[in-house]
């Protein structure tokens, strides 16, 4: 009944929060206000008033545009409840509010910002290149196809097939979570392009057997093979031998 | 084991059949000749009984099947190929419950109401025209679907597939169904031998051997028993000394890596040399020392190297290595001391660094100590300082052998 009437709640407080503002394009200065606004309201709690941090939750101080984008934007921030990792779900914002959002955190002190369209234009990565980078830089957590994989204690590098070019941009950027850091230093605006194109592109291709098996290769395909198939086998011949 | 049991067929100790009328053990050995049994074990060469050829295993389970106690008096013997009694090969007659034995050679020859025979019958039918149908249809998929270059042929493959598929299992199906449903179906007991030899043969065994033994004189002869003693324990030297050909001696390759003091950092993509600022806290980087297209395998075996940006003050160095990181950054060994994989899922919250071969675990801050999994040493750390430019460089070799643990390690 509880997490029912919470649940109502959000969905109220949901409707009724000011997305309507966000529609026309504020200027800087009132999204500020209105990212402001909604920071109090829904990140304070844990953040802190002046997002400072606390004892569960990291200062948003210098974390810039970039990391608000992608953790509110992947669903992962409002936090649904503690526990190893936050799970991407449906953004509980609007577009508009996430970017007020983000200017507002932007504006605390000076950090990654989201990434422009043109620094996005797939169709200038080189995925042969990024494949490259890819192997060397995020293939051991996310799998070399980027399905993802377990890490220690129950937390997990999530697939990046759902993630969005630029979400996947941010959390190089960013470092969410678990997730290393890779600056600008390391990995070059068209380095972090190679390897999303590199990613996009895996994800786009067929599957030349029918199923992918969640694409991690070898492994599915050898349980496939040893439990399915030769379990299969095993009961056509018992019933081959059987005397009925 | 021996055939000298076989016509004791009696002494059976658990058989399915009484004690009483068990003659054989071996359905395919003629039993004419095999002594009494309560006439259960007839001539096999007697005409007068036929079994006739049932299809139904229900009515064969119903039946009694094997536990059933033999029929006495008349023991029909199947004859292979013959027609049922009283009518030609063929379709079978009208349902006649017969149940017959020959010893514990039992033979269900219920017969197959008609009803159920023509069903069956049907059945396998089916199938085969299914595997027509399935052909036909791959046939038709081969001829008349597209080939998209763009994915790997798309649907055709699949369909092609399926219907193969589906061909060669109803075919198949076909078959075993045939075999389960219309052919008639007998069951036979052979009963298990007695595990051990007869007590005389045993018995022979044992004299042999000492007789043996004697004649060889092994308690006499002392000089030829101390020689061959000597020999045997001299011979197998020869294979010995032949292992040290299994390759040349690792010598000191172990315990050096490609790093020397002053070699440069680079990125082991962009092969460029890696400065102060280049890494933001929470990166990971895997470094190996310039030039390292020259290296030899040995070498690019074991230098592989992470390094990681620290936030400041979140290091806690060991004692004596202070000195060993530049400004929160530090450089461990990539290669894991279990196994020798590549260990670099790091996690910048927990500050684990996760193997993923055999899911060991260390413990970044703390000199990469082992928290979790079978590696039994932390990752080796490599001292490193920067230039005058801020470049990274090393501050010399690995202080201690890199990777999984060896003999000769100490």
């Amino acid at each position: 009944m509880l997490v029912v009437t919470l649940g109502l709640l959000g969905v109220l407080y949901a409707a009724a929060s000011p997305s309507g503002q966000a529609e026309d394009t504020p200027s800087n200065s009132s999204a500020i206000a209105q990212g402001r606004s909604i920071y109090l309201t829904s990140c304070s709690s844990c953040h802190g008033l002046q997002a400072q941090g606390s004892s569960v939750a990291p200062s948003l101080i210098g974390v810039g545009a970039a990391a608000v984008d992608f953790q509110v934007g992947t669903g992962r921030m409002p936090l649904r409840h503690y526990g190893p990792i936050a799970d991407r779900k449906r953004p509980k914002f609007t577009q508009a509010e996430i970017n007020a959002l983000a200017a507002y955190i932007a504006s605390l002190a000076p950090g990654p910002s989201i990434p422009s369209k043109d620094m996005l234009n797939l169709s200038k990565g080189d995925t042969a290149r990024g494949g490259n980078l890819f192997r060397a830089n995020c293939a051991q957590c996310h799998n070399f196809n980027g399905s993802g994989g377990a890490l220690t204690e129950g937390k997990y590098a999530p697939s990046l097939y759902p993630t969005t070019p630029e979400h996947i941009y941010e959390a190089m950027l960013s470092g969410p979570e678990q997730m290393p850091v890779f600056g600008d230093g390391q990995l070059s605006p068209q380095d972090k392009l190679d390897i999303i194109a590199f990613v996009k592109k895996t994800q786009r291709q067929a599957d030349p057997g029918g199923f992918g098996l969640g694409r991690i290769g070898p492994v599915s395909e050898g349980l496939v093979a040893w439990l399915v198939l030769t379990g299969a086998l095993v009961v056509a011949t018992f019933w081959i031998g059987a005397r009925v | 084991m021996s055939d000298a049991n076989v016509p004791q067929g009696s002494s059976d100790p658990a058989g399915a059949v009484g004690p009483g009328e068990s003659t054989a053990e071996v359905p395919e050995r003629d039993l004419g000749d095999a002594p009494g049994g309560a006439g259960a074990g007839g001539s096999r060469l007697r005409p007068d009984a036929e079994v006739r050829p049932s299809g139904s295993a229900e009515r064969a389970a119903a039946s009694g099947g094997i536990t059933d106690p033999p029929t006495h008096g008349h023991a029909p013997v199947r004859h292979v190929g013959a027609p049922p009694q009283g009518g030609p090969a063929g379709p079978p007659g009208p349902a006649v419950p017969q149940h017959a034995t020959s010893g514990n050679f039992e033979i269900d020859t219920h017969q197959l109401d008609p009803a159920e025979d023509r069903r069956a019958e049907r059945r396998v039918a089916i199938t085969f025209v299914l595997t027509v149908v399935a052909t036909f249809a791959f046939v038709g998929a081969y001829i008349f679907m597209k080939i998209h270059n763009d994915s790997y042929g798309s649907y055709q493959n699949y369909v092609l597939g399926i219907t193969l598929a589906v061909a060669l299992f109803a075919f198949g199906t076909g078959q075993i169904l045939w075999a389960k449903q219309l052919i008639p179906h007998e069951y036979a007991v052979q009963d298990r031998h007695d595990g051990a030899s007869s007590r005389e043969e045993r018995e022979a065994l044992e004299e042999t051997f000492l007789a043996g033994a004697d004649q060889l004189g092994i308690g006499r002869r002392h000089l030829a028993r101390r020689t061959l003693l000597l020999a045997a324990g001299i011979f197998p030297l020869s294979g010995v000394v032949l292992l040290r050909d299994l390759g040349p001696a690792p010598e000191k390759k172990l315990r050096h890596t490609a790093w020397r003091k002053g070699s440069y950092l680079v990125d082991v993509e962009t092969k460029q040399r890696v400065k102060l600022g280049d890494l933001r806290v929470g990166a990971i980087l895997t470094v190996l020392p310039e030039k390292f297209d020259e290296l030899t395998e040995e070498d690019w075996a074991t230098s592989p190297t992470i390094l990681l940006r620290l936030r400041a003050g979140e290091d806690r160095p060991l004692k004596g290595r202070e000195n060993w990181g530049v400004d929160g950054h530090v450089a461990y060994s990539k290669i894991c001391t279990h196994a020798g994989c590549p260990t670099s899922l790091y996690e910048t919250q927990t500050q684990h660094l996760l193997c993923p071969c055999h899911q060991s675990t260390f413990k970044v801050t703390e000199g990469c100590k082992v928290i979790f999994g079978p590696a039994a040493r932390a990752l080796p750390q490599l001292p490193i300082s920067v230039d005058n430019e801020g470049y990274f460089l090393a501050q010399g070799d690995y202080r201690e052998p890199v990777g999984p643990s060896f003999w000769e390690r100490g």
